[in-house]
């Protein structure tokens, strides 16, 4: 069969996929929605709908969607099957960021944008600690990035110490753990933009970023200025992941499996940034349709998320193992 | 039931004005320290304001600065924080509410004042804030600490009013009484409930005076290396029963932890465990490391209750922990019997139930 | 000015160490040149430093214009450049990767279009790689890459097309399959510089035979013309030991002395 219409089945498929996670997402929650209220202006279902309902499943939509595409471009530009926001210590920089946002008292906006600062100085320090180590091979980002998440931790653990307990503390631990569940629409309002401005450059250079998956050399040879290539294509990566980890938290997994998730759907060939975009939104959704109803109160969706990521994790380690065995 | 409220209301407010002029004459306090209870027996006076169930529709400003309109008295609350749930106990207005906070079956005095609170669906915690789940139990005013100002913000979008509370010391304690009184309409007992505080501090002030003040270390929930310094609640506890923190160095807004050197260099008077501590008293005793410690030499380790509320919080009840202090650490100026009639007539009269007084032992 | 490649005493190297020492060589419009010489005497660094990739002093120019002064992009529309185990471990197929060699010519927003898809089809095709057009190229052979990777460097816009050991995972059948194309490639006009260690390919089909030794040119001859003992002596002066035989009009190199 053709790739592109094999790509095109996919994206389909996975279209259909997310928007049934998203139509769920919509539909179950503690509020028992009366639908056909909804087109009362003055009801609380409708209140408890516009509100509620959809800045949540329009934010794991938006988060899910970045995150995939972010870590895709993240494994393309680094040459890395590891590379993910969360692995390499971006995330942590970012709820870093976002929790010194909090501590200053800035709003929406400046906090996505102090987290994306994170993130950035968490990326540059994880690739010149990558750099200088002399080992040229998967592990040294992974290696980089353990130190960059513990060095993160440990500033988030010193801002909680200047931090007052009854304002700020309880919303910077909440990054350590992402949820969807306090979701409004000024939130939302928050992020979108940064995440949708991040999506949109990406998709403009989607062609150089995807020849920055080839060795370097390569790379230049077919036009592409690499470094500076190499630059704003982490740069937008990690806006979108700073916007979206500066409203939800840390969400594990997300980014590191929706690539990987996309590429086995594919079964070779390209997973470009939409199909990882939407099976990373996919995921989350379905994550956060599990968090709300799995228990009697609410379970943080990165937990729901690390459960089922980290066996995926697993299997398929196993399986490269195998493959180069 | 109208007409007990509406005697009831005026007998309060009376107390109020007694206890009020009590306090500016200087005089001694009547309520706590004499084995009879609170000044009810007064007549109630003909200038008491008529307020019985507060003035609505009612204008608050609450501790985020939020500006909460109310049209009419809620006659359904949702509580999203022990203390203010424990309050509504206080104030009376239990009876309304439809959702708590979650882990209720880890606060004794629920069970024993208000049993029924145990079966209410739980709204959350702080860190995970059930926002559809409150909606659903379309309450008309929902009460929350100040670290879930958002989700305060939130539920206004929805349509809900939501009153945000910081009580954190000993003033505003009293301040989110008063709101609280406010904003359920239940202001005269909240009136009451903030005279007796006061008249419980200035009679523990009066009381203690002059007395020797014991270096107290306060041993926290979950390690006794863990203490509070004196930015926070639990200083003042301290203070008010009669004593001064040992850990008056620490600079930390939060429960700080703190290594054994530390403890053997304050080397204090006396320890005391704060209720509910995930270690007993006999933990701390048995632990070789702490043997050499005055407290513990002279049998000075103390557990407080855990059969009722987290003293060591400023919760409604707050003054019965400090009244406990004093007992604990003057039992001479202030004897164990007095403190059993003063808890007794607390709980009876503010919470509605008998205590059982053995429990108050230390 | 389509006077091809001018190198004038080219130097370069990496830090600390030199591999380069000035080395003048030319590779002609229509024609295909062959570097040639012993493991490290410097084959790939030439044609590194010929692209542009590497740090290097003295001239590079293509047609008159000098290479270093190229844009990226200018760069990548006139020369075409094919590394020895290219193609990374990205995830595409044939057809994809074949594709990747329009990207110079196509815009920001620009896919590459149905002509493109011809194009890249047709030259797969012609290297026998038609049917890897829609495989994973993961899941190729080391053969079968290197010719998905050759259709992409054929069908990149070049007047320069740069090869280093493009036959090295190739097998005979292949390696003509290659000849054939390049041939075609020169024929249209392009400058074909390549490195190899096939000296009796070279012998055979290149118009020009460029001798490595110690990053230093020993020899720069057309092996159809040149004398058999200024051929042999640059041949034994790169590798050792070797005789020259006559075969079918054309030399070929054999290991050892003459008994």
């Amino acid at each position: 069969m053709d790739g592109a219409k094999v790509a095109r089945r996919l994206t389909v498929l996975a279209l259909l996929f997310t928007g049934g996670a998203f139509a769920a997402s919509l539909l179950v929650g503690r509020y028992p929605i009366d639908w056909a209220a909804l087109a009362d202006p003055a009801s609380m279902d409708r209140r408890v709908f516009l509100t509620l309902r959809l800045p949540r499943a329009c934010m794991g939509l938006a988060a899910g969607f970045g995150l995939g595409a972010a870590g895709s471009v993240y494994q393309t530009v680094l040459h890395n099957p590891l590379a993910a926001p969360d692995v390499i210590g971006v995330a942590s920089g970012a709820s870093v960021g976002a929790a010194a946002a909090i501590l200053l008292g800035c709003g929406g906006a400046l906090t996505a944008l102090l987290a994306f600062g994170g993130g950035l100085l968490a990326v540059g320090a994880a690739l010149a600690g990558a750099g200088l180590s002399r080992r040229r091979d998967i592990l040294s980002i992974v290696l980089a990035g353990i130190a960059v998440n513990a060095l993160a931790q440990a500033v988030l653990m010193l801002l909680k110490l200047a931090a007052d307990p009854e304002k700020e503390l309880a919303a910077i631990e909440f990054w350590t753990m992402g949820s969807l569940a306090d979701m409004t629409p000024d939130k939302l309002a928050g992020a979108l933009p940064w995440v949708a401005a991040g999506l949109a450059g990406l998709a403009l250079l989607r062609r150089p970023v995807l020849l920055l998956g080839l060795p370097d050399d390569e790379a230049r040879m077919l036009g592409v200025p690499v470094t500076g290539m190499r630059r704003a294509a982490l740069a937008l990566a990690t806006l979108i992941t700073g916007a979206v980890v500066s409203v939800t938290g840390l969400i594990a997994f997300v980014g590191l499996l929706a690539p990987h998730i996309a590429a086995l759907l594919r079964r070779g060939g390209r997973a470009g940034l939409l199909l990882s975009g939407l099976t990373g939104a996919g995921l989350l959704l379905a994550a956060d349709v599990l968090a709300r109803s799995l228990a009697a109160s609410e379970v943080p969706v990165s937990v729901v998320t690390s459960l089922l990521g980290a066996p995926f994790l697993f299997w398929l380690l196993c399986r490269k193992e195998a493959a180069h065995g | 039931m109208k007409l007990y409220r509406r005697l009831a209301a005026a007998l309060l407010s009376a107390a109020l004005l007694v206890s009020l002029a009590g306090c500016a004459a200087g005089g001694s306090s009547p309520a706590p320290g004499s084995s009879s209870a609170a000044p009810v027996s007064e007549p109630a006076s003909q200038s008491a304001p008529a307020s019985e169930a507060g003035a609505f529709p009612v204008t608050l400003t609450d501790a985020a600065g939020r500006t909460v309109t109310l049209e009419t008295q809620p006659a359904t609350l949702v509580s999203g924080y022990y203390i203010t749930t424990s309050m509504c106990i206080a104030l009376g207005c239990e009876d309304r509410l439809v959702g708590i906070e979650a882990k209720a079956d880890t606060r004794p005095i629920y069970a024993l004042a208000a049993p029924e609170l145990l079966e209410l669906p739980s709204v959350g915690t702080a860190k995970e804030f059930d926002l559809e789940g409150c909606a659903a139990l379309d309450p008309d005013l929902v009460i929350l600490p100040l670290k879930l100002k958002d989700t305060a913000d939130a539920l206004d979008q929805l349509g809900i009013p939501a009153l945000v509370v910081n009580p954190e010391s000993l003033p505003e304690l009293e301040q989110t009484l008063t709101l609280l009184g406010q904003a359920t309409g239940c202001t005269d007992r909240a009136a009451e409930l903030v005279a007796y505080n006061q008249q419980t501090e200035y009679f523990l002030t009066q009381t203690l005076a002059g007395a020797d003040k014991p270096v107290v270390y306060l041993a926290g929930n979950s390690s006794y290396l863990s203490t509070a310094g004196p930015a926070m609640y639990q200083d003042t506890l301290i203070q008010l029963g009669g004593g001064v923190n040992a850990a008056a160095e620490i600079t930390d807004t939060y429960w700080a932890d703190i290594s054994y050197e530390q403890l053997l260099a304050w080397d204090p008077d006396v320890i005391v465990i704060v209720p509910g501590a995930d270690y007993t008293k006999e933990d701390l005793l048995a632990d070789p490391q702490l043997a050499d410690l005055t407290a513990v030499q002279e049998g000075k380790v103390f557990a407080m209750p855990s059969a009722f509320e987290s003293w060591d919080s400023p919760v409604p009840s707050a003054m019965i922990g400090s009244l406990w202090m004093a007992n604990v650490l003057h039992p001479d100026l202030y004897d164990f019997d007095v403190l059993a009639v003063d808890a007794f007539d607390f709980y009876e009269k503010f919470y509605g139930v008998e205590i059982d007084i053995s429990l108050l032992a230390a | 000015m389509d006077n091809g490649l001018l190198v004038k005493d080219l130097r370069a190297g990496y830090p600390g160490r030199t591999v380069l020492a000035g080395v003048n060589c030319t590779a002609r419009p229509g024609q295909i040149t062959a570097v040639l010489g012993a493991n490290g005497a410097g084959k790939s660094t030439l044609l590194r430093a010929v692209c542009g990739l590497l740090e290097a002093g003295g001239v590079c120019e293509l047609d008159g214009e000098s290479i270093g002064g190229l844009s990226t992009r200018e760069r990548a529309r006139r020369i075409a450049y094919l590394p020895q185990r290219a193609g990374g471990e990205l995830a595409l197929t044939g057809l994809e990767m074949a594709l990747l060699g329009f990207s110079p010519v196509l815009g920001l927003l620009e896919q590459p279009g149905a002509a493109h898809t011809r194009q890249a089809q047709a030259m797969l095709e012609r290297l026998e790689a038609g049917a890897f057009a829609h495989t994973d190229m993961r899941q190729l052979s080391e053969g079968q890459r290197q010719l998905v990777l050759l259709a992409r460097t054929l069908v990149q816009p070049h007047r320069l097309l740069v090869l280093d050991e493009p036959d090295a995972p190739l097998d005979c059948r292949h390696r003509r399959v290659l000849l054939a194309a390049l041939q075609a490639d020169a024929a249209a006009g392009a400058s074909v510089l390549l490195s190899s260690h096939d000296v009796n390919f070279s012998l055979r089909h290149a118009h020009r035979l460029l001798v490595l030794g110690q990053g230093r040119l020993l020899a720069d001859l057309c092996p159809a013309e040149a004398a058999e003992q200024t051929l042999a002596d640059a041949l034994r002066a790169a590798f050792g030991p070797v005789e020259l035989v006559r075969h079918r009009g054309s030399w070929l190199m054999i290991d050892g002395e003459e008994p």
